[in-house]
This record gives structure tokens, C-alpha cells and sequence, in this order.
């Protein structure tokens, strides 16, 4: 069967789309919602396209539910890091834009570079997580609700801090105590988002091979040990895959265009690779690397002193690849680790405020106006998350 | 190509920063219509910095979020001309703001003036220690400003922030708790000091002992409940510990949203356009004047918009590129000397001691406020003897607690290991009792050190980037040397554990990974002549006179204070200039 290249050009309300057929490319506008969706199937029909290949910008939350629906009704759906669209519209040398332009150049894009197939996180995570991004949004809204346009400027109010410091998790309580049949209430596991259990993650980029070199390799960066809990406990393997699914991973934020060239280190990184690239490449050639050298097993098999060899070798730049620097692996291997260990738990990472039980930082507390002259007294405040959790 | 040429307005501001706030503001008032370009989004206090999700030091403070996107558009950079300029992939050493509020939402609040000698450094340096003294290679200048002359410019800065503070000199007379070393102020902060956290009063007391005149750093972060000018109200700062990078959920740091905006955007004379990235100031036919700027809009369309008036309110970097781009001003040759747009391209020089702590004394540096803390100021512009030190310049050394983020803020002894048992056990150690000493001082201008259009590398526009050539010369490492020598020895009186140095050292390259600090200046510089500067003293173009340059980019090279202060009170001195002088009958405002 033929596969027929559709080019989407997402945005909050509205998704333009372009079909690439015989040729020809055919245009259409529909909402960004599930009607707007049907609006398409029906549209696909029409032209007489059974199955796509959709091709759609990783831009935020906007896309997700079209790329599901996609995918679920059979479709091929590739999530597309804009960077890569936008070296692919330097190489067309297309200056002028417009969102029919987009979707076009993103079907063309799609023909020529046959990007991967995007596969969905699993039900449950999509779940919370658009769970979590309502109830951002309904904090947002009662944010401007009690500022609009910034009142307490004009007004010549300055609000105090128990007015402002509202946390998710106080917000769902008091809404879902306050009105039991509110439509978030009704299903919302706030016990599993807020208090997190030690429910089994997935991975969504990375594969089963991969999470067994990162299980191995984050115990040796941040081992569990008698000064408290290690990277792996603290859930920094999720931090990392769900960092690889985002603008870091992407690299959507860093300059990616070529030429690409090596360079004094204080130049800072010059590797066209993006970091989820890197650590795809890096996990391989590290495996690779222990199958040949250290009686054909894996990384994750090895002893732990073979492994901090290998670590080490890595860091110092001893162990290097041909298609990934093994210095560059090792920085974001590391970089990541930490930042899942010591960042709020929102991420990911440092299930119950772990780390900063250990080191004594109170998380997001925010407020030590009491306690700025109290010279040399312990702050008696365990850590409290964004989300609400205290340590 | 233009797709869309709007109706012409009497000004236009390019960047909406803190100088285009402050210049928006001022030409209003004149009765101007103004339109003001953004290349960033709006951002207010609620709801995008507001609590608890302000307090993400992951989304913030490390991946960014509040500032310049580089794969939008970035520089390149080089140690050396004969090098091969690479991009500035990703954001290191110095973090470009982007959005409404520019730097000045996410910035620390320290509010500085500037030392007079500075403001004439070059001759200052020139009558008390001879000709020779200024090495070959070194090109700094005077600023073409007296200090008398900028003082109520630095006042109504300090009136508009609510800077916390205290004074030491008022009108001539020193006065006890103050900086002895600083130009008169003409009257007291507008608000007290901020409360010293632990290691800032263990710093000044121990400075004191020592000899040295320690007092509180002036700070744009509000003590007390505060009401400016304008009638904006800031709130009392809670030590939250998440200043820089950060916006301020408690309304306490001065930045445009918190001081200006409110009423400006108000006003029905000023019209903000957000997305907007201006791509060129469009010229007359013989190139002497702007007719407007070209921008792309958030749909992409080109649109050109006429005016009387441009102000480049951008960041430095920017408002150097733009020039170029532009083709206003001769851009410098480093091999003639010759041309001025890129000239004169300098940073700051840090460095510090670290000072680490048994476990009775917990520093909680997680209490931190963006510029309170106490500092001495013996050790910058000519408040010492420098003939037998063969350096030019000086810094400020002192203890300013800005927060304890553990992924940023983490301090270690340099010999840990960066991973497992030991470095765990090291962050357990050291995290909640270690303070660091800070030395910020100057970065002379040198020949060989500026800024061009990169030849290879262009933004999503097409167009060229800037490129930064730029490496540390033996003047400022000397300087570190010297003062962060000087830190040590307080650092070692202070009754810690053990202290070590971090610290430039003879040979080191600009290293574009490491945060240092984002105060790049010069590019543009102000000056007395045409030769030798971009603008002449009320930042007015020598080449087109209707275009202003604000900003650090106008510094002939960098100063011993955080540049902000001084950027601020030469933003309202223009300003001043244009509506006492220019709108009256356009022209030069200095014959070249």
C-alpha cells in the first residue's frame, strides 16, 4: 500500500496541513480539536488516501493529541525537532513564511528525510500529564483571575505571601473538597501525581537495552550509599528519558547550523549531534565497546569496578568513538544525572526531595525573610516541591 | 522586500529592556508617539514568574528559559583573529535576555554608579602615573562625561529601582556606613540596606578588622515597601533565593514590570509590538540619516516602519550587530586601527575564594538576595597606588549571597572528584557551610579585542551573525591576581576551615562554557570625537542624528561596578539631551 506524505503545521487553535499526492500538494485548515480531527479524516477520505506518513513539529503540548489520534487510527506520525525543518528550509533557501508555507515545507520535508516513527508514552503517563498541564492552567487562570494586567501595581497592593503561595496540591484539596463534582475531580489520581508511589516508569525514547546501561551507569555516578539515597532510587533514569523528549534533548534552543567544526574545548560544544542523538550513539559504541574488550558483555553486566573504569575512561576522553565523542557523552551523561538528582521533583527526578533532605536545602520554601539574621542556626524547615510535596 | 510599510511614528525604540523602558518612558512624556520593537515575547510578574513555578531552578536556572533562543541567533567567537570563529551554541558564559524587561527581569538587582577617574580614565591615568603607563596594545578613553554631570541621572535611576543602600559621600561630606571611595551622591538611597545574611557580616566585620572599608552593596532589590517616581510599588524582598535567572514573584527586584511598565504601557502615545525582531535601520539615500527600521513580525512578514527617531535599546551585542548591519558608522579595522562600530569590545573579570566552614556554622546560603551582602571597594578604580603594579583598573571584593541552587550553586574543593561515593559525600560536607567571596573588577579595551560581522555563520533571518574576537590579556589577569590575592587574605581571617582561590592565571583562554557574567560591553562606544567612538556624548550617532545607541555598548571599556547602574543614568542623560536639545531642532548635538 502506498503511504502518502501529509506536512502539519500545528498551532493552538488551528492545524494547517498539506498533502503530498501525485505530485501535487493539496492544502487544508481545520481546528485543533477532536472535531477538527474528524474534519481531517474525513478530508483524507475524500482525496482518496487511505494511509499517511504525518509529519509534525515537536512544539509543545499543541500537537499531542492529534499525534495520537494519528496514530491510533494507523497513521505514521513523526514528531520532528523544528531545527532539523528549519536546516531543511536554509537548504530550499525559503525566506518568506507562512503557515500553509510551514506545512508544506514540512511535508517535503518528511518525503525527503523519512523521519522515525513517533510512538506515544503510555495511557497512564499521558493521562497525568495532561493532568498536570490542566491544573497548570487552571493555576494560571486564577493567577490572572486575582491579577488581571497586573492590579496589585495599579492598585498599590502588594499581595502577601499567603495570598500568592498556592501550590497544586493545595489547589486540587480545596477544589476537589469544595466541589466534589468538578470535572477534574472526578478522575483525578492526585494521590498517584502528588505523593508518587513507587510506580513502575517506562521509557518513551529510550529502549530497554539503553535503560539498562543508564541503571548501571547512574548507580556509579551517584551510588546509594550510607549519606543517602543514589541517582537510580531517586528516579533520575526518568528525569533523563523525559529530558530526551523535551527542548533539551532536541536541542531546540541551541544554535544547530553548520558548518560544524572541532575546537579549542573553550569554544564549547560544536557536534551537530543533539543530546538525545549523542546518548543513542554513546549507550551503542560504550556497549559495543565492552562486548569487544570485556568478555562480550554489556556495560550493565560488567563488575562495578570495570564500570568506574570505563566511566573514567570516558570522562578523561581515553575512550572515544568514531561517530560520538565519548568526552561529550560522558558531560551529558553526568550534567543530566545530577540535574535529575538535585532538580524539584516536578521532573522527574529526586523522588521525595531526596537530595535536598540530604544536603539540607529546603526546595522550593522561597521565603527566608525570618531567618536572614539567625547567624549560625540551622534552618528548621524540611524541603517543600512546586507540586506541593514536603520532605 | 517590505510586505507591510505602517503609518510613521515619531520614535522608535529597538529591545524593550530596561533602556527602553526608561526611554519609552522619557519620550512620552515628551508628547511623542513611540513604538517600541520586542524580538521576544510579553512576560509580566503574574503570571510568568509567579510562585511555586518560579522556583524551578532546572527550567530557569539552567535550561534557560527566560532567555535569548540561540537557535534563533547567536555570535561567534575566537581568542584570537588568526582563529577560526565558531558559534556560541549554547548559552555558557554570558546569558542575553530576550522578551519584554530584557536583562532587567532576570538580572540581580546590584545597583552601581560609577567611579568618577573612570568616567576619564584614560587621562586620569595619564596625569598621575605619565604617558608610559598605558601599555601598547591598550586603547581605553575617556567617556566624554563628567560624574557632576551624570549624578541626577544616577539618582532618579536609584528613586526609580527603590535601591537599598547607604550612602558615603553625601555632597562632599563621607559619612559613616557608606562607600568612602564613591562620587558624592547628591541625596541618601531611597531605601536602607538589605539585612546581611551570615557570611556578609562575617566578611565585613572581618574586613574591617583588617583595615579595609566594608559596607553594604546598593541593591535594586527593595528592603522596605516602596513607591517610586512613576507610582509603581515594589514589595519588600523575602531572601527567596531565586533572583538571577529568575523573575521576582514578590515584586521586591526593580525591573521594567515592576517600575516602569505599568504606567507606560498605558499611556495612549506608546504602542509595543512584542515578536518583533528588527532586522536593519533603514538610512536616506546619502546615508546621513534613519528613515525607520525594518522588522519581522511574528508571521514572518517583513514590515518597515518610518520614523523620525530610532533608539537602539537592544542588548550590547545586538545593538553593535545592528549598526553594522545597518552600515552606520565605519565599522573598525583591527589591523589600520581604524573605524569604530565593533571597537573597544570588553567583559568583566571574576574570580573569588572560597571559603569552607566546620559543621557548627551553617551558611545557609539557600537565604540569598540577588545584590544584597557587603563588599569593599578599596580595591577598585584609583583608590590605591598602582604605579608599581603594572596594571590599569581594579574590582570590588565582597560577599553577596544570591541564593543556593544545588545544581548551579554547589561549592566544592576543586579536588573532589566530579562523580560518585566521594562527591556525594563531598556535596553533604560542604553544601549548607561553604560561603565564596567574590572579586568583579575591570576588563581593559585592547586593540585586538573586538566585535564584526562573522563571515560564515547567519540567524534564521539569513543574516550574518556577530562575531566576538576576544581573549584575556596580561593587564586584567594581573588586576585578578592582585585583588583576588587581597580576598584570600580576608577569606583566611574569617575563621573557616580552609579557603581556595579561583582565579585567572597567566596563559588561560576566555572560556565560553563557564558562566562568568553577561556584562559584554563596548562596540559603540561614547566618545569626544569620531575617530575614536560610535556615539558622541548623549549617545547620538556621529553618522546619523537621529539614531541613539543606549546601553553597555557605549562603555569604552569596562568598568570595576556592574554595568547596569551606570547603563541606566546615561539611558536617562540622553534622553534628557534629546528633549531639552534634539526634538527642538533636530541635528548633531556635538559638532564633529
Amino acid at each position: 500500500m502506498s503511504v502518502s506524505v501529509l506536512g502539519i503545521d500545528i498551532a493552538k487553535q488551528k492545524f494547517d496541513v498539506a498533502l503530498l499526492v501525485d505530485g501535487k500538494t493539496k492544502h487544508k485548515t481545520c481546528k485543533n480539536s477532536a472535531e477538527g480531527f474528524e474534519t481531517l479524516t474525513l478530508w483524507l477520505e475524500k482525496q482518496g488516501v487511505r494511509k499517511v506518513h504525518a509529519c509534525l513539529e515537536a512544539t509543545g503540548n499543541y500537537g499531542e493529541d492529534l499525534a495520537i489520534y494519528l496514530h491510533e487510527a494507523g497513521h505514521i506520525v513523526s514528531i520532528v525537532n523544528p531545527a532539523r525543518i528549519k536546516g531543511f528550509a536554509q537548504s530550499e533557501l525559503l525566506r518568506t513564511k507562512t503557515d500553509k508555507m510551514d506545512a508544506a515545507l514540512i511535508a517535503r520535508f518528511c518525503l525527503a528525510m523519512k523521519p522515525g516513527a513517533w510512538i506515544p508514552s503510555s495511557p497512564e503517563i499521558r493521562s497525568l500529564r495532561a493532568l498536570v498541564r490542566r491544573v497548570d492552567s487552571l493555576i494560571d487562570m486564577r493567577s490572572q483571575e486575582k491579577n488581571p494586567d497586573s492590579v496589585a501595581l495599579k492598585l498599590g497592593i502588594v499581595m502577601s505571601r499567603s495570598e500568592i503561595s498556592f501550590s497544586r496540591r493545595d489547589f486540587l484539596c480545596k477544589t476537589i473538597a469544595l466541589v466534589p463534582t468538578f470535572s477534574i475531580a472526578a478522575y483525578l489520581p492526585f494521590s498517584v501525581l502528588m505523593t508518587s508511589p513507587a510506580h513502575a516508569y517506562s521509557p518513551s525514547y529510550f529502549t530497554w537495552e539503553e535503560w539498562a546501561f543508564l541503571q548501571a551507569a547512574c548507580e556509579r555516578l551517584i551510588p546509594t550509599d550510607k549519606n543517602g539515597p543514589g541517582a537510580v532510587e531517586l528516579g533520575v533514569l526518568e528525569f533523563i528519558d523525559r529530558e530526551m523528549e523535551g527542548a533539551f534533548g532536541h536541542a531546540a534552543n541551541w544554535y544547530m547550523q553548520g558548518p560544524f567544526a572541532s575546537a579549542l574545548p573553550e569554544l564549547g560544544y560544536q557536534s551537530s549531534l543533539t543530546p538525545r542523538e549523542v546518548y543513542r550513539a554513546g549507550i551503542a559504541a560504550v556497549d559495543a565497546h565492552c562486548r569487544r574488550m570485556l568478555g562480550n558483555k554489556p556495560f550493565s553486566d560488567l563488575p562495578v569496578t570495570q564500570q568506574d573504569f570505563v566511566l573514567t575512561d570516558l570522562e578523561n576522553g581515553v575512550l572515544d568513538f568514531e561517530n560520538v565523542s565519548g568526552r561529550s557523552f560522558f558531560g551529558f551523561l553526568l550534567q543530566n544525572t545530577k540535574e535529575g538528582y538535585l532538580a524539584d521533583p516536578i521532573h522527574g527526578g529526586n523522588k521525595d526531595m531526596g537530595s535536598w533532605k540530604m544536603i539540607g536545602f529546603p526546595g522550593a520554601r522561597a521565603d527566608f525573610a525570618d531567618w536572614v539574621d539567625k547567624y549560625g542556626a540551622r534552618y528548621p524547615l524540611g524541603p517543600v516541591g512546586i507540586a506541593g510535596g514536603k520532605g | 522586500m517590505v510586505d507591510i510599510k505602517k503609518p510613521p511614528v515619531d520614535a522608535v525604540l529597538i529591545g524593550f529592556g530596561w533602556t527602553g523602558a526608561i526611554m519609552g518612558m522619557e519620550l512620552t512624556e515628551a508628547g511623542l508617539k513611540v513604538v517600541a520593537l520586542e524580538r521576544g515575547e510579553n512576560r509580566d510578574t503574574a503570571p510568568d514568574f509567579s510562585y511555586p513555578r518560579i522556583a524551578d531552578e532546572l527550567t530557569y536556572g539552567i535550561r534557560h528559559k527566560l532567555f535569548q533562543n540561540l537557535s534563533r541567533e547567536t555570535l561567534t567567537i575566537r581568542h584570537s583573529h588568526k582563529d577560526r570563529a565558531l558559534p556560541y551554541r549554547q548559552l555558557g558564559s554570558f546569558l542575553p535576555g530576550t522578551g519584554v524587561g530584557g536583562g532587567g527581569v532576570h538580572w540581580n538587582g546590584q545597583h552601581w554608579r560609577v567611579l568618577p577617574e573612570e568616567l576619564r580614565l584614560k587621562s586620569h591615568m595619564t596625569e598621575r602615573y605619565g604617558k608610559g603607563f598605558i601599555p601598547d596594545g591598550m586603547t581605553i578613553q575617556d567617556f566624554g562625561i563628567r560624574y557632576e554631570e551624570l549624578e541626577p541621572c544616577f539618582n532618579r535611576f536609584e528613586r526609580v529601582c527603590g535601591t537599598s543602600g547607604k550612602a558615603g559621600n553625601l555632597n562632599g561630606t563621607i559619612v559613616s556606613g557608606g562607600n568612602p571611595f564613591e562620587g558624592p551622591r547628591s541625596q541618601e538611597f531611597p531605601l536602607p540596606p538589605l539585612t546581611d545574611v551570615y557570611g556578609a557580616a562575617l566578611f565585613a566585620r572581618t574586613a574591617k578588622e583588617l583595615g579595609y572599608h566594608p559596607f553594604p552593596e546598593p541593591a535594586a532589590n527593595a528592603s522596605h515597601p516602596y513607591t517610586n517616581p512613576y507610582g509603581a510599588q515594589l514589595g519588600p524582598c523575602n531572601f527567596c533565593g531565586y533572583c538571577e535567572r529568575f523573575g521576582c514573584y514578590v515584586y521586591a527586584k526593580a525591573s521594567p514590570q515592576t517600575t516602569i511598565l505599568p504606567v507606560l504601557v498605558k499611556k495612549p502615545n506608546f504602542e509595543l509590538r512584542t515578536q518583533s525582531q528588527a532586522i536593519r535601520i533603514n538610512l536616506d539615500s546619502v546615508g546621513k540619516r534613519a528613515t525607520g527600521v525594518t522588522y519581522i513580525d511574528a508571521q514572518g512578514r517583513t514590515v518597515y516602519q518610518p520614523a523620525d527617531l530610532v533608539v537602539l535599546c537592544a542588548y550590547q551585542l545586538n545593538n553593535t550587530r545592528l549598526l553594522l548591519l545597518s552600515g552606520i558608522g565605519k565599522p573598525y579595522d583591527h589591523v589600520t586601527g581604524l573605524g569604530v562600530v565593533g571597537r573597544n569590545y570588553t567583559y568583566q573579570m571574576t574570580g573569588g575564594v572560597l571559603v569552607f566552614f566546620d559543621k557548627d556554622k551553617p551558611m545557609n546560603p539557600f537565604i540569598g538576595t540577588g545584590a544584597g551582602g557587603q563588599v569593599i571597594d578599596d580595591l577598585n578604580g584609583d583608590h590605591f597606588d598602582h604605579a608599581r603594579l603594572k596594571f590599569i583598573g581594579g574590582g570590588y571584593i565582597g560577599v553577596i549571597q544570591t541564593g543556593g541552587r544545588p545544581i548551579q550553586q554547589m561549592l566544592l574543593p576543586k579536588d573532589t572528584p566530579q562523580w560518585g561515593t566521594k562527591w556525594k559525600q563531598a556535596v553533604k560536607d560542604h553544601y549548607l557551610y561553604t560561603i565564596n567571596i567574590q572579586t568583579h573588577g575591570t576588563v581593559m579595551a585592547h586593540r585586538d579585542n573586538y566585535l564584526d560581522l562573522d563571515p560564515t555563520y547567519r540567524d534564521i533571518f539569513g543574516q550574518p551573525l556577530l562575531r566576538m574576537t576576544f581573549d584575556w590579556k596580561e593587564n586584567d589577569i594581573r588586576m585578578t591576581q592582585f585583588i583576588t590575592g587581597k580576598a584570600k587574605e580576608i577569606a583566611e581571617a574569617m575563621g573557616g576551615k580552609s579557603t581556595e582561590v579561583k582565579m585567572k592565571q597567566f596563559g588561560d583562554h576566555y572560556d565560553t562554557r563557564i558562566y562568568q557574567t553577561t556584562h559584554n560591553v563596548g562596540g559603540a562606544i561614547m566618545g569626544e570625537d569620531p575617530q575614536s567612538s560610535v556615539v558622541n556624548r548623549f549617545l547620538q550617532s556621529w553618522d546619523a542624528h537621529n539614531v541613539f545607541v543606549m546601553g553597555s555598548s557605549v562603555f569604552p571599556q569596562n568598568i570595576g561596578y556592574n554595568p547596569m547602574g551606570l547603563a541606566g543614568a546615561l539611558t536617562y542623560w540622553s534622553a534628557q539631551a534629546i528633549r531639552k536639545t534634539y526634538l527642538k531642532s533636530p541635528g548633531p548635538l556635538v559638532q564633529a
